[in-house]
């Protein structure tokens, strides 16, 4: 089944000349683990605003799990798509921690009890469990964004939309939560990853490449890293082992293109031993 | 301008039941002309550090006082004395420029021209004429690598992220500051913006501002760029190092929940093969040395 669906969709703001989003073609399957990149402007966010009708499309249709968005239906769709936006500041909607956590999921009508399990979870799952009761103000940039990404885990939704959720995080922060998405994934919740980081494209089972609000490129991420030249086209570059991979290869140690540092130390250590 | 820092301590909400220790005693010196790095987990103090260096954060004189260990509090950047109150906090930070985390979401004019000239003209001693305004604006401009006819009357919602920034940039650097402090200064960039965006501060670096301080999540960037490095952790500072010796030891960093730099693990796997590494970490270092070890082994 297809979980969301975009088809010929257009999308301009306001008076703006050039739409965000052009003749937009792209369908996600249930269950899968979609990695969406495309250069600072591409229309990313705009495809997230509209996937879960914060936007209304211009033309084309947009549907999920097999029902169009028509704006009698927000409800339901917000329900089974849940994003977490770019800039954690202009996200909470509370003042304390678990009342934000909970906005979401109390806004779709959850039992009490249920939701103070749910605000317990999500609080675990990005490691800001001793924050329960913190005032958001008072956070850092990336514990602010770990708060953004528990209320849209709380809400559990069908399909779960993270635009560069991982952007202020520390590294094993960003590990941290790339773990958690991914076994939500496991657990049959469809992600779309919206990301600059091409080492995390390396986790997701399809990569999507978009230019100028339609889509550019897309295959598995390893296939799309294969196309280096073309990838600089659209910003994009290889992730650092790929570039290391090919600077070595033109120095003549003959190792594969390998996206995994344990298997290219191998290659290194038998080639130079 | 050298930046002291001696016993420097931060609560946020002093005396109060949310009272957050965010600064415990951080001790170290950043030397004239260096490319100074910061890094830490989340939460671990570095933008209440660097809040510090232009005057944003003051040390509170209770504390100056009646220092925690004894030892008194010490902060100076150049000539400024940051712990005394006579201080012209002002001139500190015509000196000091601050680039936030996503200092696009501070642009507010309506042209690019009158962003950047807010910059000049607020640290301007009386009022600037119209030509000094001009050619410091299109200097900037011209330094973070904008053209000044294209963009000056362009407003700055309509550019992308990458040019927002260094649009944000400009307005910083537009009073020549000696020391230029940001905050995570790539974050949300597509690769190539954060590439440009390097490139950009060594430009910097070379010219308008001589010492740079850089707060990155980013080992590669902070292997590849900085002179030293200062680690975060809990509030306290755990290392200042060179790149080349802090990540000697990246078996600690990685269990303090830290990255390092792709060379490093590199480094660290290739030891586990019996294959020995000694390189600065930087990439290109990296490359040279493995590839001698092909010359000289037998390269398969
Ligand atoms: N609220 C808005 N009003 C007007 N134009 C907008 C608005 N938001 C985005 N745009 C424009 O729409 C286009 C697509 O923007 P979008 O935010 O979707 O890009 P993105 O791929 O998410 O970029 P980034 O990687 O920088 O987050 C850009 O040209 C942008 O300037
Ligand atoms: N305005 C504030 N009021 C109270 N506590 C605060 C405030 N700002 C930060 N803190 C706390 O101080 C500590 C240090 O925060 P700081 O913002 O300096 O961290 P950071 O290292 O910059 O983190 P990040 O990488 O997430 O930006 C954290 O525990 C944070 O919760
Ligand atoms: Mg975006
Ligand atoms: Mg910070």
């Amino acid at each position: 089944m297809k979980a969301l669906e975009f088809s010929g969709v257009c999308f301009s703001y306001g008076e703006s000349e050039r739409p965000a989003i052009e003749k937009l073609d792209l369908s996600v399957e249930e269950g899968e683990f979609v990695a969406l990149l495309g250069h600072n402007g591409s229309g990313k966010s705009t495809l997230a605003r509209l996937a879960n009708g914060l936007l209304t499309a211009d033309s084309g249709q947009i549907s999920v799990f097999g029902r169009p968005i028509d704006g009698k239906n927000l409800f339901g769709i917000r329900r089974d798509v849940g994003v977490v936006f770019q800039n954690p500041d202009s996200q909470a909607v509370a003042s304390i921690v678990e009342d934000d956590v909970a906005f979401g999921a109390e806004n779709v009508g959850l039992p009490r009890e249920e939701i103070g399990d749910r605000i317990g979870f999500a609080l675990r799952a990005v490691g800001m469990e001793e924050f329960r009761t913190a005032t958001i103000a008072r956070l850092s940039g990336g514990q602010k964004q770990r708060i953004a990404i528990a209320g849209v885990l709380a809400l559990r939704p069908r399909i779960m939309i993270l635009d560069e959720a991982t952007a202020m995080l520390d590294p094993r922060g960003r590990r941290e939560i790339v773990e958690v998405v991914k076994k939500l994934n496991e657990e049959g919740i469809t992600v779309l990853m919206i990301t600059h980081f091409m080492e995390e494209a390396l986790l997701a089972s399809r990569a999507v490449v978009m230019n100028c609000g339609t889509v550019a490129m897309e295959g598995t991420p390893s296939e799309i890293f294969e196309r280096h030249e073309e990838l600089l086209k659209y910003n994009l570059v290889l992730p650092r082992i790929g570039y290391l991979c090919r600077r070595l290869r033109e120095g003549g140690i003959r190792v594969s293109d390998t996206l995994d540092i344990g298997t290219l130390a191998k290659e290194i250590a038998s080639c130079v031993s | 301008m050298r930046i002291v820092v001696n016993h420097l301590n931060y609560i946020y909400n002093d005396r109060s039941p949310f009272a957050v220790q965010a600064l415990k005693d951080v001790s170290f010196t950043i030397e004239h002309g260096e490319f100074f790095g910061i890094i830490g987990h989340t939460g671990s103090g570095k933008s209440t550090f660097v809040q510090h260096l232009n005057g944003l954060i003051r040390v509170p004189s209770s504390l100056k006082r009646k220092p925690i260990k004894g030892d008194m509090t010490e902060l100076r950047v150049g000539e400024f004395d940051l712990t005394s109150k006579k201080t012209d906090f002002r001139a500190l930070r015509r000196n000091v420029g601050m680039v936030f985390q996503y200092p696009e979401n501070q642009l507010f004019a309506e042209t690019v021209f009158e962003d950047v000239a807010f910059g000049y003209r607020n640290f301007f001693d009386g009022k600037p004429e119209k030509g000094q305004v001009e050619s410091a604006v299109r200097e900037a401009l011209g330094i973070v690598g904008l053209d000044y006819e294209t963009v000056k009357n362009v407003s700055p919602f309509d550019l992308s992220g990458g040019q927002k920034r260094r649009v944000a940039i400009a307005g910083v650097i537009v009073t020549h500051p000696e020391v230029l402090v940001l905050d995570e200064p790539a974050a949300g960039l597509d690769p190539l913006g954060k590439q440009e965006i390097m490139r950009l501060l060594h430009r910097l670096h070379g010219s308008w501002c001589k010492t740079i301080v850089v707060v990155s999540h980013d080992m590669d960037e902070i292997a590849e760029n900085c002179t030293r490095v200062a680690v975060f952790a809990e509030g306290t500072v755990k290392y200042v190092l060179p790149p080349r010796e802090l990540f000697h030891h990246s078996e600690e960093l990685l269990s303090l929940g830290l990255d390092v730099p792709l060379t490093a693990k590199l480094c660290l796997e290739l030891e586990k093969q019996g294959v020995h590494i000694d390189c600065d970490y930087t990439t290109e270092d990296f490359l040279r040395k493995v590839l001698a070890l092909g010359k000289g082994g037998t390269v398969c």
